[in-house]
């Protein structure tokens, strides 16, 4: 035993770190090293590691989904860039663009150089594992250079045959597992209603064809209600089915931040309190369906893209309430103190705001206008797309 | 199964090892690796019972053929007490002993890094400053302390011992010149 605890202490293992590192609330860190027989996750607090180890030969799969978080960090990043950019060549607003230059410029560029973001999750026969060190698409392929030949060294290459039969077999453990669809029906079932993904499902439907295999079985689109989505858990799968959901609660929010910001954008013509008080009432509603909607996505097919917008919208409304209550605070303190005792004299005061009383007024309208308009259509045009694409 | 772990929807085969596709269920593009191990059923061991005389039993269960001796401790273990860890062979007791130890590599969930708080507690004064006449002696007390215990598994240089370590005395001996010209004074 002495021995064979010796040998563990003096002979470190030989890991090969792969690339991509995640970093976790600021000071942790996490990593993914390939080791002689196993993938090994360290997971870093500064001064103490935690480790996961996934042998080769009991990884089942790979999946990387990609997220959304690239684009709108490009786009937020580079639109607050050129607005700063823009600020600094006026006469006074040189510091509020040299402001926004130094926290958006750093963002746009750090995505623009590394690319598209990615969601990646190894999965054994126990367990489905996050693997944040692979949230970047490049990052991700260059992993997977390295680790499949290891894997493959390890277990083989699983033709698909075999992996269509595990799909059966799995579906066959589980009773209750609704019959499969045909091809016709389900295509109807999920985009014959405006049959915006018929191209795409055809091009799936042909290379499925070509290599001989038999309709995929989606149990979120194809169980009927009240059934279980049993088709698509396997063995290990403890996660029920998502279920096909209409997002209303992330309509109304939409909406409300979509009116509310052209009612804020009304200000730009002419001030007065009623637009102003309107706007905030359909801020504050934005917020409840915004929390609404973070409550209820749970477990359903709501693409990323939506999830992410909801809690980008939720945040955004949240901050644009606290900027406009600190600015109408600032107004009273500065114009009439006396009426600071009241919070219906804050309210009226944040609803009386012109963006033409100074630089920090007129940048907090275009921050609110843009990025509300930034949250909301791309928000609205997301949910009018998945509900035309999964109506039943 | 593999799934999409946004929808939950099962990847079909046709988008397994065939580079970025279209999940079927929400749209997301989706990149699937599929293994052998996917359609693998796992099977328990099953130790076989001791018929004869002359055969040695397990040392945990009598009354099953033992069929390899504990790389640890020699005892003789059945099929279903054999625990293969890095080409050795185990009994569960080494094993939960040698865990418990944090002393074998290969199960060993978490380690402290002592090279890097040595390290730390050698630059915090660079904050702190008052700090030093505490974090000095400490830094080369941990250093001899911890030297040889083990590493981060993925590191193997300990530079972070030696430099901490002489950053500690550079301190001791700053404290000792400053000390001795206040003395003088």
């Amino acid at each position: 035993m002495n021995g064979l605890l010796r040998e563990g202490m003096k002979q470190p293992v030989p890991y090969k770190k792969l690339p991509g590192t995640a970093t976790l609330w600021l000071v942790g860190s996490q990593r993914l090293w390939a080791g002689p027989d196993h993938l090994l996750m360290v997971t870093s607090s500064g001064y103490t590691e935690a480790y996961k180890r996934f042998a080769y030969r009991d990884i089942q799969g790979f999946v990387s989904r990609r997220t959304c978080h690239w684009a709108l960090g490009l786009g937020l990043g580079g639109f607050f860039s050129a607005l700063g950019v823009l600020l600094c060549f006026t006469e006074d607003g040189w510091s509020l663009g040299a402001f926004f230059l130094f926290f958006a410029l750093p963002v746009a560029l750090w995505n623009l150089v590394f690319g598209p973001t990615c969601r990646t999750t190894i999965r054994t026969a126990v367990q489905t594992e996050k693997v944040p060190s692979l949230s970047r698409a490049r990052h991700f392929r260059k992993a997977m250079r390295q680790v499949l030949p290891r894997i493959q060294e390890a277990q083989g290459v699983l033709t698909p045959e075999e992996y269509e039969g595990a799909f059966r077999e799995a579906k066959e453990q589980r009773p209750g597992t609704p019959p499969p669809v045909p091809l016709e029906q389900g295509i109807e079932n999920t985009e014959g209603a405006q049959g915006l993904f018929a191209g795409r499902r055809t091009l799936y439907d042909d290379m499925r064809k070509d290599i001989g295999l038999s309709l995929p079985q989606r149990a979120s689109l194809d169980a009927p209600p009240g059934l279980p989505g049993a088709a698509l858990a396997g063995r290990g799968q403890a996660r029920k089915a998502a279920r096909f959901w209409s997002a209303s609660p992330h309509f109304r929010a939409f909406v409300c931040l979509f009116a509310s910001t052209a009612l804020d954008a009304t200000r730009f013509s002419f001030t007065s309190s009623a637009p102003g008080l309107a706007a905030l009432f359909l801020g504050s509603a934005a917020i409840i369906f915004f929390i609404l909607g973070l409550v209820k996505q749970y477990n359903t097919d709501l693409p990323g893209m939506i999830r992410f917008l909801t809690w980008a919208g939720a945040a955004f409304c949240l901050i644009k309430l606290a900027i406009l209550y600190i600015t109408g605070v600032l107004s009273l303190a500065i114009n009439a103190p006396d009426e600071l005792a009241a919070n219906a004299d804050i309210a009226l005061a944040m609803a009386r705001l012109s963006p033409y009383d100074g630089h920090g007024g007129m940048a907090v309208l275009l921050v609110c206008v843009f990025g509300g308009l930034a949250v909301s259509l791309p928000g609205l045009a997301l949910v009018f797309y998945h509900r035309a694409r999964r109506r039943p | 199964m593999l799934t999409c772990d946004n929808c939950n929807t099962a990847v079909p085969g046709y988008l397994v090892n065939t580079g970025e596709a279209r999940c079927p269920g929400c749209g997301d593009k989706i990149t699937a690796y599929a293994f052998p191990a996917i359609a693998r059923v796992e099977q328990g061991q099953h130790p076989e019972s001791l018929m004869e005389l002359g055969h040695a039993g397990c040392f945990y269960h009598p009354g099953k053929k033992a069929v390899v001796p504990c790389g640890s401790c020699g005892r003789f273990l059945c099929a279903l007490c054999d625990l293969e860890l890095d080409g050795k062979h185990l009994c569960p007791a080494c094993l939960e002993t040698g865990k418990d130890a944090g002393k074998i590599a290969s199960v060993e969930k978490e380690r402290v890094n002592h090279d890097s708080l040595v390290l730390s507690m050698a630059i915090l004064p660079v904050l702190i400053w008052p700090i030093v006449v505490i974090t000095a002696p400490l830094t080369i007390y941990s250093t001899f302390r911890h030297w040889k215990k083990p590493l981060s598994l993925t590191r193997k240089s300990r530079w972070r011992f030696i430099a901490g370590s002489g950053i500690a005395l550079l301190e001791l001996a700053g404290i000792a010149v400053i000390a001795i010209t206040l003395a003088a004074q």
